[in-house]
Order: C-alpha cells, then sequence, then structure tokens
C-alpha cells in the first residue's frame, strides 16, 4: 500500500481518530474507582433526581446520559454549574465534590476538542439541527393536539408541567395558561429518549395519591411522544450519502484525502446515523399494558411454566414462603391466578421490586431450580405491565 | 406393584405398565412422560407435579388421584375416570379427555388449552381460572353437548372455544372471557355471567332464560333467535348486537348500552329499557307491548310496524325516531 503524505489536502481536518469521543471518556469514568458515585451523579444531574436503586441504574448507560448532558450544557462551565447544583442538594456534599471534579476533567478534554475543530462541528451540528428541527416542530403541535383533546387534557399537562419546572401545580388556571407546545419541546429536550420519559413519570407517579389513575395517563403521554423519539430518521439523500462514505472509508485512502467540506459530510452523516440507531424499540416507547385485562398475561403464564408452581411462586412472594402443608394447599385452592396476579401488583409496586422478591423467594422454596425457572419466566411476562 | 418397582422399571428402559394396580402409590414429582398406564388402576394415587406428558391413561382408573401441578401435556386420557381428582394447577395442553369422566374434579387454574373434552363428563367440577381456549367442547352427532349444568367456570379463560350445544345451565361464568366463543344452541338458562366477556360469541339459538348478564360485554355478539326471557342485562354493553327474531320478554335492561343494536322482530314485551340506550337501534316489527322506555334515548331508532301502543314512552328522547307509522319524530 502506498504510503500516505500526511502534509495533503487535510486542511484544518485532523484524522478522526485524534478526537477524544464521548466514548472514551465514558469508558474512563466506568473504570475509575468511584464509578457507582460517577454514575449516580451523572444520572442524578441528568435526571434531576437522586437514584440509589441499582437496578434502575443499570438500564441507563452512562455513555447515553454523558450524551443527554452535553447536548443540552453546550459549554463547560454551564456543565460545571449544573453538576455543582446537584452535589449542593446532596448529604455528603464533600465526596461528592470530588467525583464532580472528575467527571468535570474528563468533559473538559471533549468540550476542548469540540471548540478545536469548531467549522467541522458547526457543520455537523447545522446539518442535525436543521433537521431535527424541521421534524420536531410539526411533532410538538401534534403532541400538543393529542393532550388538548384528550378527556384527561389536566392530568397530562399537570404531568408535563412536573417533568419541565420539577414542580406539582394543581392550579387549574395558571395550568390554562401554560403554552402547551412550548413546555412539550422543553419536556423533549430535557427528555431525549423514551426510556428518560418512562423514568421520569414513574418517579413522579410514586409520589402521588391517584396511582392507577395517573398510570394510565402517563401510557397516553408515552404513546403520544412515541412520533419524537421514532423520526430522528435521516432522509432518503442522507442514507445515500452514507452508504458513499461507507464506500469511501473502504477503500481506506479516500476519507483523508478528501477536502475538509468532504469530511464534514462525513461526520454529518455519522451523526445522524447515530440518531438512527437510537430509535427505540417499540416496548421501550409503548406504555404498560392494561391491569384491568389479565387474560393475555395469564395465557402467557401458562404457555412458559407450571400454573400451579407459579401460584406457589406469587402467593410466596406476598404473604412470605409457602409452607407445603395442608393448610398451605388449602389456602392456596382459595384464590386465583387472577387474585394472586393483582396482589401481586398490589404489593410489588415496581418491577425491580418484583424481581428481586421472585428471585429471592425461588431460593427459599424447595427445587430452587425449577422455581428459578418459573420466577424468570413469571418476571419476563410481567414486565410489560409495569411502567417502571 | 409398588412405587418404587415401578420407578426401577421405568429407569430401566420399560414403559408399558399396561393394568398395573398403583392404589394410593406415593409418586410425587416422578418423571414418567410417554409411560402406558392403560386400564391401570391408580385411584387416590399421589402424582402431584409429576411428569406425565404424553403419558396414556386410556381408560385408567384416577378417581380422587391428586394430580395439582401435574403436566399431562399431549396425555391420552381418552375415557379415563377422573372423578373427584385434584388437577388444581395441572397442565393438560392437548391432552385427549374424550368421553372422561371429570365430575367433581377440581381444575382450578388448570391449563387445558386445546384439550380436548368431547363427551367428557364436567358435572359439578371446579374450572375456576381455568384455560380453555381452543378446547373442543363440541356437541357430537347425535348426543348432547358438553356436561357443564352448574360447572364453576369463574375468570375462565374460553376465548374462542367450541362450546356448541355445551349444557352451561345454572353454570358460574363471572368475570369469564367467552370473547369469540361458539355458543350456537347452547343452554345457559340461569347461568351467572355477571361482567362476563361475549364480545363477537355466536349465541344464536342459545338459551339464556333467567341468565344474569349484568355488566357484561355482548358487543356485536350473535344473538339471533336467542332466548332471553328474565335475563337480567342491567348496564350491558350490546352495541352492534344482533338480536333479530330474539325473545326478551320480560328482561332488565335499565341503563344497558344497545346503539346500532338490530332488534327487527324482536320479543320486547313487559322487557325494561329504563334509561337505556337505543339510538340507531334497529325495531322493525319489534314487539314491545308494555315494555318500559322510561328515559330511554331512542334517536333515530327505526320503529317502523313495532307495536308500541302499550309502552311506556315517559321522558324517552325520540329525536329524529322513524315511528311505526313510517313518520319521523321532529
Amino acid at each position: 500500500m502506498q504510503a500516505f503524505p500526511q502534509s495533503v489536502g487535510i486542511g484544518k481536518m485532523p484524522p478522526l481518530e485524534a478526537h477524544p469521543p464521548l466514548e472514551t471518556v465514558a469508558d474512563s469514568l466506568e473504570q475509575h474507582a468511584s464509578s457507582r458515585r460517577i454514575k449516580k451523579l451523572v444520572f442524578g444531574t441528568c435526571q434531576n433526581s437522586w437514584e440509589n436503586d441499582p437496578a434502575i441504574l443499570a438500564k441507563f448507560e452512562l455513555r447515553e446520559l454523558l450524551k443527554t448532558l452535553i447536548n443540552r450544557y453546550p459549554t463547560l462551565d454551564a456543565l460545571k454549574q449544573a453538576v455543582g447544583r446537584t452535589v449542593a442538594s446532596l448529604n455528603r456534599q464533600q465526596i461528592y465534590e470530588e467525583v464532580a471534579e472528575v467527571i468535570i476533567s474528563q468533559a473538559e478534554s471533549f468540550y476542548a476538542s469540540q471548540s478545536d475543530h469548531s467549522t467541522a462541528t458547526a457543520l455537523l451540528t447545522h446539518d442535525a439541527t436543521q433537521l431535527e428541527a424541521r421534524l420536531d416542530t410539526g411533532s410538538y403541535e401534534a403532541i400538543a393536539q393529542t393532550v388538548k383533546q384528550s378527556s384527561q387534557q389536566l392530568r397530562l399537562t399537570k404531568l408535563l408541567y412536573c417533568i419541565a419546572h420539577d414542580a406539582w401545580e394543581n392550579n387549574p388556571q395558571t395550568l390554562a395558561q401554560v403554552n402547551l407546545i412550548a413546555l412539550i419541546e422543553q419536556v423533549h429536550q430535557l427528555v431525549p429518549t423514551a426510556k428518560d420519559l418512562k423514568y421520569r413519570l414513574g418517579r413522579i407517579i410514586q409520589q402521588l395519591n391517584h396511582q392507577n389513575e395517573y398510570r394510565s395517563v402517563a401510557d397516553i403521554l408515552l404513546k403520544a411522544f412515541r412520533v419524537l423519539y421514532q423520526q430522528s430518521q435521516p432522509d432518503l439523500s442522507c442514507l445515500e450519502r452514507v452508504d458513499l462514505a461507507e464506500k469511501a472509508t473502504s477503500t481506506q485512502l479516500e476519507p483523508l484525502l478528501s477536502p475538509v467540506v468532504g469530511g464534514a459530510t462525513r461526520l454529518a452523516c455519522d451523526s445522524l446515523r447515530v440518531i438512527k440507531n437510537e430509535a427505540e424499540p417499540a416496548y421501550l416507547i409503548a406504555g404498560p399494558r392494561d391491569r384491568s385485562n389479565l387474560f393475555p398475561l395469564r395465557l402467557e403464564i401458562l404457555k412458559y411454566t407450571n400454573p400451579l408452581r407459579a401460584k406457589i411462586l406469587l402467593q410466596s412472594c406476598v404473604h412470605g414462603p409457602f409452607s407445603f402443608t395442608e393448610s398451605g394447599w388449602r389456602s392456596l385452592r382459595t384464590k386465583t391466578l387472577e387474585e394472586l396476579l393483582q396482589e401481586t401488583f398490589a404489593y410489588c409496586k415496581t418491577f425491580s421490586d418484583l424481581e428481586s422478591k421472585l428471585t429471592i423467594l425461588a431460593h427459599c422454596l424447595d427445587s430452587a431450580d425449577e422455581n428459578t425457572q418459573v420466577a424468570g419466566a413469571i418476571a419476563r411476562v410481567m414486565k410489560p405491565y409495569y411502567l417502571l | 406393584m409398588t412405587a418404587q418397582n415401578l420407578l426401577q422399571r421405568y429407569s430401566a428402559g420399560e414403559v408399558d405398565f399396561r393394568g398395573v394396580s398403583l392404589v394410593s402409590a406415593q409418586l410425587e414429582k416422578v418423571d414418567l412422560i410417554g409411560a402406558n398406564f392403560a386400564n391401570a388402576d391408580l385411584e387416590n394415587a399421589n402424582l402431584m407435579l409429576a411428569y406425565l406428558s404424553r403419558a396414556s391413561f386410556c381408560q385408567a382408573n384416577l378417581m380422587r388421584a391428586r394430580l395439582a401441578g401435574a403436566n399431562l401435556n399431549q396425555a391420552n386420557l381418552l375415557q379415563a375416570n377422573l372423578s373427584d381428582a385434584d388437577l388444581h394447577g395441572a397442565s393438560l395442553q392437548g391432552a385427549s379427555l374424550y368421553g372422561a369422566d371429570l365430575s367433581l374434579a377440581n381444575l382450578l387454574d388448570a391449563n387445558l388449552i386445546d384439550a380436548d373434552l368431547r363427551e367428557a363428563n364436567l358435572s359439578g367440577a371446579n374450572l375456576t381460572g381455568a384455560c380453555l381456549r381452543g378446547a373442543n367442547l363440541r356437541q357430537e352427532n347425535r348426543g348432547g353437548g358438553a356436561y357443564l349444568r352448574g360447572a364453576n367456570l369463574r375468570q375462565a379463560d374460553l376465548q374462542g372455544a367450541n362450546l356448541r350445544g355445551a349444557d352451561l345451565a345454572k353454570a358460574d361464568l363471572r368475570g369469564a372471557n367467552l370473547s369469540e366463543a361458539f355458543l350456537r344452541d347452547a343452554d345457559l338458562s340461569k347461568a351467572k355471567l355477571q361482567g362476563a366477556n361475549l364480545a363477537q360469541a355466536s349465541l344464536s339459538d342459545a338459551l339464556l332464560i333467567g341468565a344474569d348478564l349484568t355488566k357484561a360485554n355482548l358487543t356485536a355478539a350473535k344473538m339471533q333467535r336467542s332466548q332471553l326471557m328474565q335475563a337480567n342485562l342491567t348496564q350491558a354493553i350490546l352495541t352492534e348486537a344482533n338480536l333479530v327474531e330474539a325473545k326478551l320478554s320480560r328482561a332488565v335492561l335499565t341503563e344497558a348500552n344497545l346503539v346500532k343494536a338490530r332488534l327487527s322482530r324482536t320479543d320486547l314485551s313487559r322487557a325494561n329499557f329504563c334509561g337505556a340506550d337505543l339510538s340507531y337501534t334497529t325495531l322493525v316489527d319489534a314487539y314491545l307491548a308494555r315494555a318500559k322506555l322510561v328515559e330511554a334515548n331512542l334517536t333515530a331508532a327505526l320503529m317502523t310496524r313495532a307495536e308500541l301502543s302499550s309502552a311506556d314512552l315517559t321522558g324517552a328522547n325520540l329525536t329524529g325516531t322513524t315511528m311505526p307509522d313510517g313518520s319521523t319524530h321532529p
């Protein structure tokens, strides 16, 4: 292969590998000794709420959380302030101040590299932003229309308001004055993925009195926002450009020989490709399934496990380990699978709560192997019925 | 034969245990997949949580056997005697139970998906919460349909089940799922169907005399010529139901939703429709002698040639209703 003359044609564009990409920042933070606290602090700043449950934290990738933060805070200073505000709200401020420093110092190199390549970045951001803006404005209006036409308009607005302002507003007059389209846009910026929205809504609902009613209201919201989270697909012309860029990459030499603009095009398309990949699976976007009709859930349970073992495990989950005595059997015969499922939903408020209880009880009962299989099957089929 | 003896022979590869006697044997959680127990005597045997899929119990005696949680998927239970057996939470998916005696058996939350239950005797059986989707309970050529008189089917899942001509008189079907079920000619007299889902079910020529259908969902149900005398349909949903030539005399339909229902040539004498929604219904040639339509909504209903002379229409909404003489009410 021909050696490549470094001085030719690259102009201000250094090779892509010279960027400290977000992945590198995320990787080094994940390998840090305080990685758990780092994730908690990044998560807390991102979601505006403190989360201690490792099961919930595990559902969110540090990389995605960082990306959200960097998109939200365009300068290092803005990020610094936001992280600082989160730390100030904590009990163990001293420890977390050190954690914040680690995050900031890692992010610093990323922001620095961005300003170095401001030309390319500007092009990239311009292209992508224009496309996104075009797609979004129409969607905000459509969502606002859905909200206005819903019989649950007031509750929907309350939830949106709570996400945007971090405060519960009950005054119908205040809520009536809200510019719905602007509010939806604000929520979209704060909550860039369906997963984030699901999490935020779950957190809010946990604090409310009418949880069941608000669960179905949240469902309406999740469905309405689906259009925003699914649409981030590039148009055809850009897809073609991606193809071209990929072909170019395969020839090894061409991308580096291309002039600045060519490089920027590839960058823009790369970023769009990332957005495209972010289109989330349907189960994340859809709300929880209807708990008032459990025939489909019961059918799923029968498909994947033994109905009696399922009942024993659910009974244990709600009322303590099953005794396998005559009186234990008698009491199990007084309840239907349907009733036990309803009791389980009432008792285990979140999915991680259910999952951990099932796992623990599977080990407490006879024939742990069989019960572990049953616990896994039950958790899997009950998951779509949980918002969180 | 002892239980130990049986298990030794099975693990040595033997599967033919036809006609053996294992009365009251302790066989809890055993694995006897595919074994042949045709004509065997297993009365009162304990087979809880046993693995018995594809085993044969053809004409075997399993009276009072304890089979809770047993896996009997695709087992052959042809004409087996399972009376008073405990099958709580057992799995019988695709099992053949043709002509089996299941009287007084406990099938609570059992899996009977795709099971063949033709000619089976289920009188007094407990089928609460059982899943019978795709199960075959249909009437054979000459004999009656499945015998489920007085059976307990509360919360049972019978979606799409074939119950043609089945005897379900006085059965408890509260909260059951009977959507798309085939119940033509079935006897559901005095059955408890409160809150049951019968959407799109086929109930033509069915007997529903004195049945309690309070809050039942009968959306788009096919109920031509069905007999609903004295049935309770309070707050039931009957939108787009087909009740042509059905008999509803003395039936209670207070606050029922009958929007777009077809009620031509129906006998509605002495029926109570107080507060019911009958908008856009077709009531051509309907017989409404002494029917109570107090505060009923009859907006845009078609009542051509209907017998209305003795009906009580106090406070009824007749906007755009086509009256018996063909005129349109203002």
